[in-house]
């Protein structure tokens, strides 16, 4: 007779249930930007096409791994209970539109492979998996990432692109906040973050229904929102949020259980570290969009802060969320001061250099 | 829950000691003839002297050796019931009782504090006590509908035992309940109430008793002064003070995979679960437990017979796939004492001993909700006992 130990009761939540409620969530994106492309007139068509080969791509990758480690297992058990598709699906809404399908597969692997099955497979990564794949292509193949030609003469442009030249220019990007919230007029650098309603919506849902924890998603936006709104004001703190994929990576890529911290607190100090990297890289460095690279930083902290996590009390909870209050304004100020002299400079350079010039 | 009548086995098996009392003296001889409420043995240890009971009229058959609980096999005193209920002569206590009177019948009545798994004490007057709290909540409340009924057939005499505790204890008695006209009640006869919500993802017993004694509650509640019993132990406080009769038999619980199926059975002491849980439709493999569904105790036989320590029986065919642990935090955010269970699962995997040194496990008070909400079905607290242990072992 087969004994087991207690509990003999287990609570709603199951990890393959709310895996798979991400993945239904990432369809649902992968959907929306199709239709938002096409009504925007590009072609959304190549969107379903680069994730279905995500998705195979990916698999075949956990298959081969699988096999090459000599434990062989069936595609549909590595789909239901190793999340194969999740992977892959996020790494093609994370690319733009126009990138190349073989730029796909190879970030695809390089996701799958060096970010996931690396380090023991679904469950085990320390860096998040799409964001491994994705930095891979943004380092390596900037050419493919960056707008094409023929968009350009489109007078195709991404919408953090504008952001940033006028943070540099110290003036406000004019970029209308309804479309950018609504979706379908901007192109924008990840072909999943089209709309914010979207993704808005996918995050209520997912943190009603608890499958992602929302202090993580919530307190990254808050932040990035207030040391942007502390450098520019309140325009700055929207747009910072609407534009990129900051909204994308709160429901998909800050959100991710497996390699965020484990207790409430260093949760909340993990979204603020990565909200003020984000915004750091966004304000000073020579990056595009910063969130990625946070993600990646935020990762490499997590371990440290999970072996020093002692207690989960209220009162240390108090405590991280005083301090983590305190560095987000304090990075908010501290970037105010960096980025005004130098945005000045830079326009007195330009002012120099265009004047040599004609 | 519907309630069934109560059974009437052909025999009952009696358990003649439990892991507290190893030894025991018998009182009878096989072939000789016992009546409801005579005193068949004693069990004991160094400390403690307690009488056993029969449950039915009728004569011995043998000493038999079932499993008691988690795979330990213990004497049973096996008697064929001639169900004619023939009652030994009830020893009520003359009035006025003085403490010492008190503390002295309850013990010749065998009554030492039922269930005693999870947070429950003994009834141990001699520690030092502060407080006495009664849960009057039954212990899987928030998984299945309570026993409404037993708490509204027993209610005054509940309270009066509440009111006798106080008097053995010398001490204030307070009642955890979620029923209001008995909070009432209880008030009216001068108790302290706690009105509790109990839910099933909510340490709630941990909380009302954190509450009461105005700090963290730890493992032992004696160590720190305080008796935390139940109302059926409460229940047997009065049957045996005012009607001096010991408990021979007990409400059961049953809980079964299929909600419709659980129901309430009024059992003798002894009967074996089959015959509690016959009728119903069991699917193998079965475990069979016993106690709180979070943190009871499961048997691997079903020679397993109802004791006082058992208010639930239940058996539940479902297998556990364990999945990977995926850190979502849902058992840091659930520990009702803050200790953060998946770190030290982690630490305790990876045998990194110094970490585990670090971390407060000793306060675990083994309420089992971190193994309840894991998402992959992780029995957390199995590693968090691991950890207990582990630093146990390096204080010695």
């Amino acid at each position: 007779m087969a004994a087991r130990k207690a509990p003999f009761r287990y609570g709603k939540q199951k990890t393959n249930k709310m895996m798979y409620l991400i993945q239904i969530a990432l369809l649902i994106n992968v959907i929306s930007s199709t239709v938002f492309f096409t009504l925007a007139g590009f072609d959304g068509w190549r969107l379903l096409l680069s994730s279905s080969l995500a998705v195979v791509v990916g698999v075949i990758t956990e298959f081969v791994f699988y096999i090459s480690w000599k434990r062989p297992k069936s595609i549909g058990y590595l789909m239901l209970k190793k999340q194969a598709a999740m992977i892959p699906l996020m790494v093609a809404l994370l690319l733009p539109l126009h990138a190349p399908l073989y730029l796909v597969a190879v970030s695809t692997v390089v996701a799958v492979w060096i970010g996931k099955l690396v380090f023991g497979g679904f469950g085990n990564s320390i860096f998040q998996n799409a964001t491994v794949g994705v930095l891979f292509a943004y380092v390596s193949f900037a050419p493919q990432i960056a707008l094409t030609p023929e968009l350009i003469s489109q007078g195709v442009f991404y919408p953090i692109d504008v952001l940033k030249q006028a943070l540099f220019n110290n003036q406000l990007s004019g970029l209308d906040m309804t479309s950018l919230l609504l979706g379908g007029e901007y192109y924008t650098i990840a072909s999943g973050a089209m709309s914010g309603l979207v993704l808005i919506g996918l995050w209520v849902i997912l943190s009603v229904t608890r499958t992602i924890d929302w202090v993580l998603g919530a307190t990254y936006v808050a932040s990035v929102f207030v040391i942007s709104t502390i450098v520019g004001g309140t325009d700055l703190g929207i747009e910072m949020i609407l534009t990129g994929i900051v909204l994308f990576a709160a429901v998909f890529l800050v959100s991710d259980p497996i390699t965020s911290p484990t207790t409430r607190n260093t949760k909340v100090l993990y979204a603020v570290i990565v909200a003020v990297v984000t915004v750091m890289i966004r304000l000073l460095g020579n990056n595009t969009e910063g969130v990625l690279f946070a993600i990646l930083i935020g990762n490499v902290v997590t371990p440290y802060m999970n072996r020093n996590a002692r207690s989960g009390s209220l009162r240390t909870f108090i405590q991280t969320a005083a301090i983590a209050i305190v560095i987000t304004v304090a990075s908010g100020y501290v970037l105010l001061q960096t980025t005004q002299p130098a945005a000045e400079e830079l326009s007195t350079t330009m002012e120099v250099l265009i004047d040599e010039t004609y | 829950m519907q309630k069934q009548q109560s059974l009437r086995p052909s025999s009952v098996s009696i358990p003649l000691h439990n892991p507290t009392t190893k030894y025991y003296d018998l009182n009878v001889a096989v072939g000789e003839r016992v009546l409801v409420g005579q005193k068949i043995a004693v069990r004991y240890n160094q400390e403690v002297r307690l009488p056993v009971f029969s449950s039915v009229s009728g004569i011995v058959r043998s000493v038999d050796s079932l499993e008691y609980v988690n795979g330990i096999s213990m004497d049973h005193l096996v008697i064929d019931n001639d169900t004619k209920e023939e009652q030994a002569k009830a020893r009520p206590l003359l009035k006025p009782y003085t403490t010492q009177m008190l503390r002295t019948q309850l013990l010749d009545m065998g009554v030492e504090g039922f269930d005693q798994n999870g947070l429950y004490t003994g009834l141990n007057f001699n520690a030092n006590i502060k407080q006495v709290i009664v849960n009057a909540v039954y212990e899987n409340a928030g998984f299945v509908k309570e026993d409404v009924q037993f708490f509204e057939t027993n209610q005054d005499a509940l309270i009066m035992g509440c009111y006798l505790l106080a008097q053995a204890s010398l001490q204030q008695v307070t009642v955890l309940t979620n029923q209001r006209s008995f909070a009432t009640k209880c008030q009216q006869a001068g108790l302290q109430v706690r009105m509790v919500r109990p839910r099933a993802n909510k340490a709630w017993q941990v909380e009302a008793i954190a509450s009461i004694i105005k700090q963290q509650p730890p493992y032992d509640l004696l160590s720190v002064g305080v008796i935390y019993t139940n109302a059926h132990t409460a229940k047997a406080v009065y049957d045996a003070i005012e009607l001096g009769v010991p408990v021979t038999s007990t409400e059961v619980v049953v809980l079964l995979d299929d909600p419709k199926q659980q129901r309430i059975v009024e059992a003798k002491i002894g009967t074996s679960l089959a015959d509690v849980i016959s009728g119903s439709t069991i699917s193998s493999p079965a475990t069979y437990f016993s106690g709180n569904v979070l943190s009871g105790s499961s048997m691997k036989s079903g020679e397993f017979v109802i004791h006082t320590d058992a208010s639930t029986v239940g058996y539940t065919s479902s297998v556990i796939e364990e999945d990977v642990c995926i850190k979502c935090g849902l058992c840091n955010d659930v520990c009702p004492v803050g200790i953060l269970p998946q770190n030290i699962m982690d630490s305790e995997i990876r045998e990194a001993e110094d970490r585990i040194y670090s971390y407060d496990v000793d306060q675990c008070v083994e309420c089992g909700l971190c193994s309840y909400v894991c998402p992959s079905e992780i029995n957390v607290l199995e590693w968090v006992r691991r950890a207990k242990r582990r630093v146990a072992r390096g204080v010695e």
